[in-house]
């Protein structure tokens, strides 16, 4: 039998009362310090074990017991009581939680355990969940996305203006782009060409959710002929074919939306930061998709891929004095990237 | 009277390192749940801080039930979902779901001002909100919506306003909270705060005249990135005015509250500093942005830590008056509520 002294509290009053506490086999034996008579006529009462909450430890503030008819036991050391709460059923839980909150080793390994779960939540967890939600997503919905982003470029934003380039050279490089697209198997899904001219951005071709890819007037002026164009084209046609631009967008928002909901009391800062970090990396495997599909696209059409190649140096060479093209720039080493272009189709006649 | 010069401090008695461990751990948890257990988290955490925080030795304690944080989470979570993506493929959803937002929004309040209230206790009892939803109509959206036709002058009225109801509403058992302010103190506080940002603007503004000057011969390459410093120096000089000016308005009206409110025959006594918070919440910001965020727990601590710190009961401190509801009434109200809509719609 132990015994120790606590603070009993009968839950109506918010007078603490000064009681001696023995644990007993199936009950404790609660009785007050003081005469009865100072203490508003409290007298000694037993109380089962069985009926007591013992709250879990936390910190080193008093323990609490909380008793069956709402009044609770407030004290700093509860003897025995302590090893009681092994058998109330998830109390085993709380008691390793609390061992592992107080021993620094086990700190340090949650510390790393968190920046590891983090991690590996936000590199292959969202991702994932962004493939899934988007095939989940029916592609009218994808397309409204899309339509919204590039009114809002063109007209809230004012990134855009109309293309200056005559309409005989836009609709020969569409007609040359579906051309290529017709011979690929399987053929590409639906895309809207859309031609704008930019100050902004420069020579850049991108594309936005549900299709839509943009290209500007000052990557057609860069390019020597049609082909590279089109090259560029099928690379974004290939981010196109894997709903790349929708995913990277549910990704963004599923990442901010998850973080918040897992962290919930750290502060946006610090939990917005790494999802913004990985972003850039989530563009680096895309752009590798995007660029074997253009290949593929040119091999079938036998256009020769050097075409490309030489499209992305001239791109790399000049993006240093305007801002960076979308299709370079989560790539620093071009030149690793434009290796696999820089063969001969030997099957093509043409 | 000599019973009110009797002053009893209030202590906070946890500390960085214990924090630490608790935060890592809900944090670790939270993650591999993929953020179900963030509930939990929350229980864990507000229960740390409330115990720590004692009065005479005694601590609070919190008692949300961490099923209903994860209901509250759950539903803001879907709406957030829902409001965000309709931004982009359908805005008029978007700007109906802020519309119904900005209805609910007094309701919202005086839920989670139940829902906070219902589930803190100190010695055994427990407190209360008692505020209506009719009451929060007025002070959350009927004063506000005068705010265009005053210029703004009602502001401060409306701070007061907003304070008298969610003080006056609160009970410790059955005891009623009191404050008594004035709008004339709340003018007072805001006007000061006006002038200090306006003065703040006109020494930043002084200084980047005499640093344009300084430039202007010929360090300045254009007119365009003229113009782009001068955008940049504004919105500088304008975090600073926030900054500042909103230490000041946190520290006065603090003050203002917590020394014209009162429980029975208990008053508070608040010495809250603008300069002390300054440098709390700057050194703090530094420091979690260098650690990567791992000093966030050490910053939470030292907040509370100064803010108790300058929080004290002035009177007898004897707890012997306060009396609470008998608990199967309590008991009754909290099912009855839990069966609408028991869940913790605080979003912290």
């Amino acid at each position: 039998m132990t015994e120790f002294s606590a603070d009993y509290f009968d839950g109506i009053r918010a007078r603490a009362h000064p009681v001696l506490v023995q644990v007993h086999p199936v009950h404790i034996l609660v009785s007050p310090l003081v005469e009865p008579e100072a203490q508003d006529g409290l007298q000694a009462f037993t109380v089962t074990l069985a009926s007591l909450q013992i709250q879990p430890g936390l910190g080193k503030t008093r323990r609490i017991i909380e008793l069956p008819d709402g009044a609770r036991l407030e004290a700093q050391d509860i003897g025995s009581l302590a090893s009681l709460q092994k058998s109330q059923g998830n109390n085993a839980f709380w008691r390793a939680l609390h061992y592992l909150e107080n021993h620094l080793q086990w700190v340090l390994l949650a510390l790393v355990l968190t920046v590891a779960a983090g991690w590996g939540l936000l590199k292959f967890g969202v991702p994932l969940l962004a493939e899934q939600v988007a095939i989940a997503t029916p592609l009218s919905v994808e397309k409204d996305l899309g339509k919204q982003v590039l009114a809002g470029m063109d007209y809230k934003y004012a990134y855009f203006s109309p293309s200056k380039i005559p309409q005989v050279r836009r609709n020969a490089i569409s007609i040359r782009l579906n051309s290529v697209c017709s011979r690929q198997r399987p053929v590409c899904p639906a895309y809207q060409l859309e031609f704008r001219a930019s100050e902004a951005i420069g020579a850049n071709a991108f594309a936005l959710p549900g299709g839509y890819i943009v290209v500007t007037d000052a990557l057609i002026q860069l390019a020597e002929n049609d082909d590279e164009i089109v090259a560029v084209l099928a690379h974004e046609v290939g981010h196109v074919a894997h709903r790349h631009a929708f995913r990277q967008t549910l990704q963004g928002a599923l990442s901010g939306l998850i973080l918040v909901a897992a962290t919930g009391d750290v502060s946006s800062l610090a939990s917005g930061l790494p999802a913004v970090l990985l972003q850039l990396s989530y563009t680096r495997s895309m752009e590798n998709e995007a660029d074997l599909y253009a290949l593929n696209a040119l091999h079938a059409a036998c256009v020769q891929p050097h075409v490309f190649a030489d499209m992305l140096q001239r791109l790399t060479q000049q993006s240093h004095a305007k801002a960076i093209p979308e299709i370079i720039s989560s790539h620093p080493d071009t030149l690793a990237r434009i290796r696999p272009f820089q063969i001969t189709w030997q099957d093509c006649t043409i | 009277m000599s019973s009110s010069t009797h002053k009893t401090p209030i202590q906070f008695t946890g500390n960085g390192r214990e924090y630490f461990g608790i935060w890592i751990v809900n944090l670790l948890l939270s993650i591999v749940t993929l953020g179900v257990y963030s509930a939990w988290a929350k229980v864990r955490r507000k229960k740390y801080f409330y115990q720590n925080v004692q009065i005479d030795g005694v601590g609070f304690d919190y008692h949300a039930n961490p099923v209903s944080i994860l209901k509250g989470r759950a539903i803001a979570f879907v709406l957030f979902a829902i409001y965000t993506f309709s931004q982009q493929t359908l805005p008029i959803l978007s700007i109906a779901l802020g519309l119904a937002f900005l209805v609910i929004l007094p309701w919202i309040i005086v839920r989670a001002n139940i829902f906070n209230a219902r589930n803190t206790s100190h010695r055994g009892l427990r407190f209360n909100f008692v505020g209506t939803v009719r009451e929060a109509v007025r002070v959350f959206i009927g004063l506000p919506a005068l705010l265009p036709f005053t210029l703004g002058l009602i502001f401060p009225y409306i701070s007061q306003q907003r304070n008298q109801f969610l003080i006056t509403n609160h009970r410790f058992g059955r005891t009623a909270f009191g404050l008594n302010t004035k709008p004339g103190d709340f003018y007072k506080i805001y006007l000061t705060a006006l002038l200090l940002a306006i003065g703040i603007f006109a020494v930043l503004g002084a200084i980047a005249a005499i640093a344009t000057g300084a430039f202007s011969h010929g360090l300045v390459p254009d007119k365009k990135s003229a113009i782009a410093s001068t955008i940049f120096a504004i919105l500088l000089a304008y975090l600073v005015v926030i900054v500042l000016a909103g230490a000041f308005l946190q520290a006065r009206l603090g003050n203002l509250i917590w020394n014209n409110a009162s429980i029975d025959h208990l008053r508070f006594e608040s010495t809250l500093r603008a300069r002390d918070l300054i440098w709390i919440y700057g050194s703090n910001l530094l420091a979690i942005v260098i650690s990567f965020g791992l000093l966030i727990p050490w910053a939470q601590i030292r907040t509370i830590r100064y803010r108790t710190a300058q929080l004290a009961l002035v009177g007898e401190a004897n707890f012997d008056q306060f009396v609470g509801d008998k608990k199967d009434e309590a008991k009754a109200v909290g099912e009855e509520i839990a069966d609408m809509f028991d869940v913790d719609l605080s979003f912290g």
